[in-house]
């Protein structure tokens, strides 16, 4: 059990189901979504359901996630701007200029820079058949991991949302949002003006928080290209994803983490 | 003036008596040539060759296995009984290259639908010289073309000395293995013999021109090498018979080349596989006079190889269409299409030159032949007439003691010139540019011809010569090899490819196959994920396709119900099921119209409904514009993506 009012299901992200904005708790699919031709079981949509116990505490977590969630999308367009300098940057494998860019980016460039001098490493030319089994195994789960993640997200921005805003246990409203945009809200009999108004905030704040994980996938995914062209492996790209991955998380943590601290070191209102 | 020019091919089809390929006129070939695909990677490495005489990297001598290192390719599920009849041949290379020797099986081996350029990286290397410490010189590729295919064999060619060995059975392997080695250990000491065989029927151009232009002069040169007896077979004596005894008659030539057309058959003929690519003799009337089937006795072939022939330690080059093998598919494009017709069941090396090679009593060392049709306009150029260096160079490395492999790499810095020149006019063609028909005709014939001349054999045998001065010794035969009497199975023992599952646990013995199945997972994981990254892109760009075309209308729509528990959504119909009652809604179409409908609570406007409704309705326009802009811009970057951008 958790406490995280924010419960994302019928979605999976790479590397140990985090999501990178911090904002969701992500619950893993039953099971693995099919997406042949012609099928007609319906998949797993994912649902956004959030959980506040009373309208004032839900507008207040949903305004600093809002918040949290403008300034990663702020910080997403410096870290595609980062990712395009390194791998423009000239000199071998280590890609990190360090003194160049914000703090928050200082531990995950030096990450990066690992990963990115493991990949590069002469014992990994090529495919995989030279590394350890172990290695193997982890890129075999890597790789397995991404391509369920972009299923789900195809599914995410190919489909519809549903997102559901809870009281004290108790659904008040659902919106199925479709690909196109149409909206359909249902209302329970007993909801009131501030609940309307929550689950609106609610809807507002789940589809901006969808904007940025496309974003972000787009972000990751022309950093992993620009960044194979340098390492000039073959099918580089894909080899480089789990890093530039692991690298836009750890920024955005860090982001988090300095965030809560300064608001920890202001003095409280009233 | 152009049209004028018919151009004549090598090849008789048994079946009918006519050509192959029926002449054509420079317009008509060009027209042909239009519908071919340029493979841009493979044609910058030729480039490159072009720029910068390439093989061995800048310090190793190519002649000197131990320097140039010498590897056998296989199939990465070839029949291990292969190997261990080769094992002769393998210990000698092997103690020969020392460190430089590699043999590339199971999980190293190649893989099916494999490139050179992925096949080297996996190895560790990419385009450009060999360097023999990570990838030797001499590479022998064990295996049918259907398997590891002639494109594969013909682009590592490029840089690489390359051969191809494929017997029906172990006990051919064996004795061709033998037979190497028996030449390379000074049991075999042959004279510096040469016999030119050149077939010039009347009326018919293509040998007209190959007995004139090529094996005449050719022979001429080639006798001037010191020390060598060049005998020439030409015209009335090249016939049948002729060339069965200087194959069957104890005298064979310690060097044979030919000049002829090749048989070849439809699809499917019985002949085909077995006769597919023998030697069209003198005996053949000609194109005027003989249009019915061609009759066995007309054409040299390996049911004509006797089983007491003396071959071991020769070489033979065999100048004629499908000389050395056929592939399946026709090299030649169909304009319309881009589709390449099936020209055979299956890609197979030619049954002449593996008889050759396999022979009981000893085998020849190595056969050059063509692969698909052969043209006799790579010796005839332009204006420029006869064109022999290549050959003539070729030859004198043979007969000087070079390693077949690298003799032939003349053939292949003449491919790379010429891709480069004649991928430049059929991109000139494709972009409405005026090319000159006759230059574009024989700039592709002889970019055909050079790039499908292949080596059957070890590329690193050399001619066993007895030296200068010295009595060359009687030729010998080998003893009758018997390895196994079981057919050799067309994939070995162990799992298959496997497909993508749960890591398996990691295998006590290295090199196993169980890693090879491993890797495989891998590979597979791998191709599945871009497979899901071209999915996705595609259905963005589908979507929004549809958005454009289709999207006429922006719906928001509000209900009420007593239990949300119950509601579901049906994903096929795409419709809210269950008790609901509808309370307000906003259709707005994109030509501005709007409809709404308002709700009413005890017969008035329900405004607390009403203003979140219309908040709605701003919302879904906002997130509307914004989600289709994000989806292009997802959309653009993942094509960069696949595209390695």
């Amino acid at each position: 059990m958790t406490d995280n009012p924010f419960q994302l299901s019928g979605f999976a992200f790479p590397g140990g189901n985090e999501d990178p904005f911090g904002m969701w708790d992500v619950a893993p699919a039953t099971s693995d979504v099919s997406f042949s031709a012609g099928a007609v079981a319906a998949p797993e949509e994912p649902l956004y359901r959030v959980s506040f116990a009373s309208p004032e505490e839900g507008t207040a977590v949903l305004g600093l996630r809002q918040r949290e969630l403008q300034g990663q999308q702020a910080t997403l367009l410096t870290l595609e701007q980062r990712l395009t300098q390194i791998a423009q940057a000239g000199g071998g494998v280590s890609f990190a200029a360090p003194g160049e860019s914000a703090p928050e980016f200082a531990r995950a460039e030096l990450e990066l820079d690992a990963a990115l001098q493991r990949l590069t490493a002469p014992v990994s030319y090529g495919l995989f058949d030279r590394k350890k089994q172990e290695e193997q195994a982890a890129d075999l789960e890597a790789t397995s991991q991404w391509r369920k993640f972009l299923d789900h997200v195809r599914e995410m921005v190919t489909t519809y949302a549903r997102v559901q805003t809870e009281i004290a246990g108790q659904p008040i409203g659902q919106t199925a949002v479709g690909w196109t945009g149409d909206f359909r809200t249902i209302w329970t009999p007993a909801v009131t003006s501030a609940d309307m108004a929550l689950h609106y905030h609610n809807i507002t704040t789940t589809l901006q928080w969808r904007l940025g994980t496309m974003r972000l996938v787009g972000v990751v995914g022309a950093g992993a290209a620009n960044i194979a062209v340098k390492l000039a492996i073959p099918g580089g790209q894909l080899l480089a994803l789990p890093a530039v991955w692991n690298f836009v998380k750890d920024v955005l943590a860090e982001w988090r983490k300095v965030r809560a601290m300064t608001n920890d070191q202001q003095p409280a209102t009233s | 003036m152009a049209d004028e020019i018919q151009l004549c091919f090598n090849g008789i089809n048994g079946a009918s008596g006519d050509y192959e390929l029926p002449p054509m006129t420079p317009k008509q070939l060009a027209s042909v040539i239009s519908g071919e695909e340029i493979d841009e990677g493979f044609l910058n490495e030729l480039q490159q060759r072009r720029q910068a005489h390439w093989g061995v990297k800048e310090g190793v001598d190519p002649t000197k296995i131990e320097q140039s290192g010498w590897g056998i390719i296989m199939a990465h599920n070839a029949d291990p009984a292969i190997k261990e009849a080769l094992s002769e041949l393998l210990e000698l290379r092997q103690k020969q290259a020392g460190e430089r020797y590699r043999e590339y099986l199971g999980a190293e081996g190649y893989r099916p639908g494999e490139t050179k350029n992925k096949w080297l990286a996996r190895h560790g290397m990419g385009p450009g010289p060999a360097d023999p410490d990570k990838v030797p010189y001499y590479l022998l590729v064990v295996g049918d073309p259907e398997t590891i295919p002639y494109r594969f064999q013909n682009q590592v060619d490029v840089q690489y000395a390359v051969g191809r060995l494929h017997f029906d059975t172990l006990d051919e392997y064996a004795a061709y293995a033998r037979s190497v080695v028996q030449a390379e250990t000074g049991q075999v000491k042959l004279p510096k013999q040469a016999a030119f065989f050149g077939v010039r029927t009347p009326n018919d151009q293509a040998t007209l021109l190959s007995a004139d232009h090529m094996v005449k002069p050719l022979s001429a040169k080639i006798g001037e090498q010191a020390g060598w007896q060049v005998n020439t077979w030409l015209e009335a004596q090249a016939t049948k018979a002729n060339l069965a005894s200087l194959i069957n008659g104890g005298k064979t030539p310690t060097l044979l080349y030919t000049a002829s057309h090749g048989m070849g058959f439809p699809k499917d003929d019985p002949r085909q596989l077995p006769h597919q690519g023998a030697l069209l003799c003198q005996d053949w009337p000609g194109p005027g006079k003989w249009k019915q089937a061609i009759p066995t006795d007309f054409y040299f072939s390996a049911d004509d190889v006797g089983s007491e022939a003396r071959l071991l330690g020769s070489m033979a080059f065999f100048f004629a269409c499908y000389g050395a093998g056929t592939p399946r598919l026709d090299e030649f494009a169909q304009q319309a299409t881009r589709q390449r017709a099936e020209i055979a069941a299956q890609s197979f090396i030619a049954r002449l030159p593996r008889r050759l090679l396999g022979h009981p009593k000893g085998g020849m060392l190595a056969v050059v032949g063509h692969v698909e049709r052969a043209w006799g306009y790579s010796f005839m150029w332009d204006r420029a007439g006869e064109q022999l260096t290549v050959f003539e160079s070729t030859l004198q490395g043979v007969m000087g003691g070079k390693p077949i492999g690298y003799a032939l790499e003349y053939f292949n810095d003449r491919y790379a010139e010429i891709s480069s020149d004649l991928t430049a006019m059929i991109e000139d063609l494709n972009f409405g540019g005026k090319v000159d028909e006759v230059a574009l005709a024989g700039m592709w014939t002889a970019n055909n011809d050079a790039r499908a001349y292949v080596i059957i054999g070890d590329p690193a045998v050399r001619l066993p010569l007895a030296s200068d001065g010295s009595a060359p010794a009687q030729r010998p035969a080998i003893e009758s090899i018997r390895v196994s009497a079981r057919p050799i199975s067309t994939s070995a023992p162990g799992p298959a490819p496997a497909s993508a599952a749960p890591a398996p646990e990691p295998p006590a013995a290295p090199a196993s196959f169980e890693a090879s199945s491993f890797s495989f997972a891998v590979q597979e994981e791998r191709s599945s994920l871009t497979d899901s990254i071209k999915n996705f892109t595609s259905q963005l760009a589908e979507s929004l396709k549809k958005a454009a075309d289709d999207i006429s209308s922006l719906e928001v729509i509000t209900y009420s119900t007593d239990d949300l528990s119950k509601v579901t959504y049906n994903y096929a119909d795409k419709k809210l099921q269950g008790e609901l009652k509808m309370r307000a809604l906003t259709r707005i179409a994109f030509d501005g119209d709007v409809q709404v409908c308002v709700p009413e609570k005890e017969g008035k406007v329900d405004e607390d409904l009403w203003n979140i409704h219309l908040s709605m309705v701003k919302a879904a326009q906002e997130n509307r514009a914004a989600f289709l802009q994000t989806m292009a811009e997802l959309a653009t970057k993942l094509i960069g993506m696949l595209g390695g951008k």
